[in-house]
């Protein structure tokens, strides 16, 4: 994959796990998401520049965790997609079925590579800010910027939590991009990236908590938050489909860019393996915990929060323990 | 072969994606109005309206000719879930309210305890179009959607959407849809509202109408619907506790939104008034108690002095604000400013908002301007 192929993809797929994330799996902020959001941005860049920095035969040593968080991470969000198709119309059919569409379409993606990711994911992100500029426009007047009052949401702690996933987000991404790409992707170019995205993914959180408040009266279900998510409750009836369009052509890239990163990092990994066994290899480790729901929102709830700190822990000890140093391509 | 492949995947995405017969619109029964009613032995009755398929002028394959374009289902259970179930096998097809236009809850059940638990379970309803309007209506709520007709031959959504436009841009009515009720009901801002409909009975539109003394709209009506949406519900913690009458309901809309056009009286002169701008909503803190300065600018077709036109205005907004902290509620969205004073959720929860209304300094000042 090229790297501004990479750098369009990273971009559209980051933006929807932001999104995704702090508005259904990691909810702990309330009313605060965005600022989780920025607080995730902030917590990622330190161990994003080790990645960077750490000599390309040390960051080898880095593509089995990212390979497991990335392949499981994708089958979360083919999950996930399953799920609110689920919601909004099929839920009288299996969820392994509503999932090999979207393994269907993974599949061929893989097939085609990743410059056509590339390709797919610069005329999604112009067609994604048109379908947000029409349904911003017809939300206006539903907004209510009062729901994002208290500013600090559920507080200092709530903020940590959902940033401290936001910033696992950030890193698992932006290391895949890094392991996805033919020559070295630079800091800078990542950063740009990152900041992209996050303030896309902050400024999306916010107008979706200007939608529907933080419900403070009792715990929230999954279902009630793909609910309010997906049918957005206040809006006119015929603003969901821009809205679904977007959010499962969000999710699509997503789940392609992981299994695509899934399958090059797997490459890395077995460099004297056949392309091809690799891709498939690659391909399973996403296919199966899909399929075998290994992904359920519970567990991939109390893991998220790790997925931070154990990859800037491999970072740092891999910075410490085999040395880094070596300045990045295109930030040198 | 590689096309062959391709198109073979493309082919069976929309079969496994579980497209089939019972997806078919004819499959469909669309419920465009549901009321919900509680039973005298404590159940719930759930009405339905659903267009009948293929009635009008077509006449093709699967016309039922002429008469009633609706058809009006009821179904009962020992709570809602039970309800919803017999109503899917009333409606002999897949039951759909993914396009339902109002939602209309009988006010004994609206005043009930378990009232909060119940929009739960309501909004908890696959593919429920919770942007439905919202109303609690006098006498039960089967047969007020019994005697709902349609004006002019017009589809009873479009007719519904019409109409609660139009209401709700003159005042009449609140802006309330089943969604408001729901997040209101879980959240910790203002508290919810509901539309009042009743059946016309004559007199009891203009008696709601001209309740207070400065209100000028007593129009003597004679309308072609014999139901009516006039005034609010007010809601505390999800219970139906009061009303507001068509004038009171006007006030309402003045602090919480923009009202096209209304008439008021003053001094023995009428003002034919619209509000151009949004009202101006700030909150002070002064130790625990809470100053709500509020603004409303209104243009008037008057050239003339406005001041007594606007202290009449004034006074009946202050006169509502002080009915609904007589009740608790506090309907007018100042909540949302309020929290602004708030560091977290947890401090705004503790302060409670809803319990200290009551206490809050609500200062409400009228400006009227002279159109161009």
């Amino acid at each position: 994959m090229s790297e501004s192929a990479a750098f369009a993809s990273l971009i559209a797929a980051l933006t929807s796990r932001l999104f995704y994330g702090l508005t259904l799996e990691a909810a702990d902020a309330a009313n605060a998401g965005w600022l989780a959001a920025l607080l995730g941005l902030a917590l990622s860049l330190p161990p994003v520049w080790l990645i960077c920095r750490l000599r390309p035969p040390v960051r080898q040593a880095l593509a089995a965790p990212l390979l497991i968080a990335m392949a499981l991470d994708a089958a979360c969000a083919v999950e996930c997609a399953a799920y609110s198709e689920s919601n909004l119309a099929f839920n009288h059919v299996a969820p392994a079925f509503l999932m090999l569409p979207l393994l269907a379409a993974i599949l061929r993606c893989t097939w085609l590579g990743g410059d056509a990711l590339g390709g797919a994911a610069r005329i999604w992100i112009r067609l994604f800010a048109a379908l947000m500029l029409i349904v911003m426009l017809y939300q206006l007047p539903y907004y209510n910027p009062g729901w994002l009052r208290p500013w600090l949401g559920a507080g200092g702690g709530g903020i940590l939590r959902a940033g401290v996933r936001a910033a696992g987000w950030n890193v698992l991404l932006a290391g895949g991009a890094a392991g996805i790409c033919k020559r070295e992707i630079g800091f800078k170019r990542l950063l740009r990236a990152l900041l992209v995205s996050t303030a896309v993914a902050a400024g999306l959180v916010a107008l979706r908590q200007m939608m529907a408040p933080a419900f403070t009266s009792e715990p929230v279900t999954r279902f009630t938050r793909i609910d309010t998510l997906l049918t957005n409750g206040r809006a006119p009836l015929f603003l969901q489909l821009p809205m679904i369009v977007a959010w499962f052509g969000g999710m699509l890239h997503l789940m392609c860019f992981e299994s695509v990163a899934a399958c090059a990092l797997t490459r890395r990994l077995l460099p004297k393996v056949r392309s091809g066994v690799c891709v498939a290899i690659g391909l399973l480790a996403v296919f199966a915990p899909a399929l075998l729901n290994v992904p359920r929102a519970d567990v991939t709830q109390r893991l998220s929060p790790y997925l931070y700190h154990a990859l800037t822990a491999t970072a740092l000890t891999l910075w410490i323990v085999k040395g880094g140093g070596a300045p990045c391509a295109a930030s040198s | 072969m590689r096309r062959i492949i391709i198109t073979l995947l493309l082919l069976i995405i929309p079969a496994l994606s579980g497209c089939a017969v019972t997806g078919e619109v004819e499959n469909q029964a669309y419920a465009l109005v549901m009321g919900v009613d509680q039973t005298s032995a404590g159940g719930i009755d759930l009405t339905i309206r659903i267009p009948r398929i293929g009635h009008g002028d077509s006449g093709g394959e699967g016309a039922v000719g002429k008469g009633e374009p609706y058809l009006v289902l009821t179904a009962s259970g020992d709570d809602y879930a039970q309800a919803m179930e017999h109503l899917q096998w009333a409606a002999a097809r897949e039951l759909n309210l993914s396009h339902l236009n109002l939602l209309i809850v009988s006010e004994s059940l609206a005043s009930g305890q378990d009232f909060p638990a119940l929009i739960r379970e309501i909004a908890d309803t696959r593919h429920l179009y919770a942007n439905a309007g919202f109303v609690v209506c006098e006498g039960r709520a089967g047969d007020f959607i019994e005697g709902q007709e349609t004006l002019l031959g017009s589809h009873l959504s479009s007719d519904i959407s019409a109409m609660f436009r139009h209401y709700a841009a003159h005042g009449f009515i609140p802006g309330a849809t089943f969604a408001d009720l729901y997040y209101a009901t879980l959240s910790c801002y203002s508290d919810p509202t509901g539309i009042w409909g009743f059946p016309d009975s004559g007199e009891q539109a203009a008696a709601a109408i001209i309740d207070t003394d400065e209100a000028a709209l007593n129009v003597q009506t004679k309308t072609a619907s014999s139901r009516q949406y006039l005034g609010t519900a007010l809601f505390r913690d999800g219970v139906c506790v009061g009303r507001l009458d068509g004038a009171e309901t006007l006030c309402l809309n003045l602090l919480t939104r923009q009202v096209a056009a209304f008439g008021f009286e003053a001094d023995g002169r009428a003002w034919a008034l619209s509000s151009t701008l949004p009202p101006r909503v700030r909150a002070r803190r002064d130790g625990e108690k809470m100053i709500i300065d509020v603004t409303v600018s209104l243009t008037g077709d008057d050239p003339g002095d406005p001041t007594a036109a606007e202290a009449a205005v004034e006074r009946s907004i202050t006169r509502v604000v002080e009915r609904c902290k007589a009740l608790r509620v506090e309907p007018f969205g100042f909540a949302a400013k309020a929290a602004a004073h708030f560091a977290t959720l947890d401090d705004w929860l503790s302060y409670d908002w809803r319990a200290r209304f009551p206490e809050a300094d609500v200062r409400v000042k009228v400006h009227i301007a002279a159109a161009e």
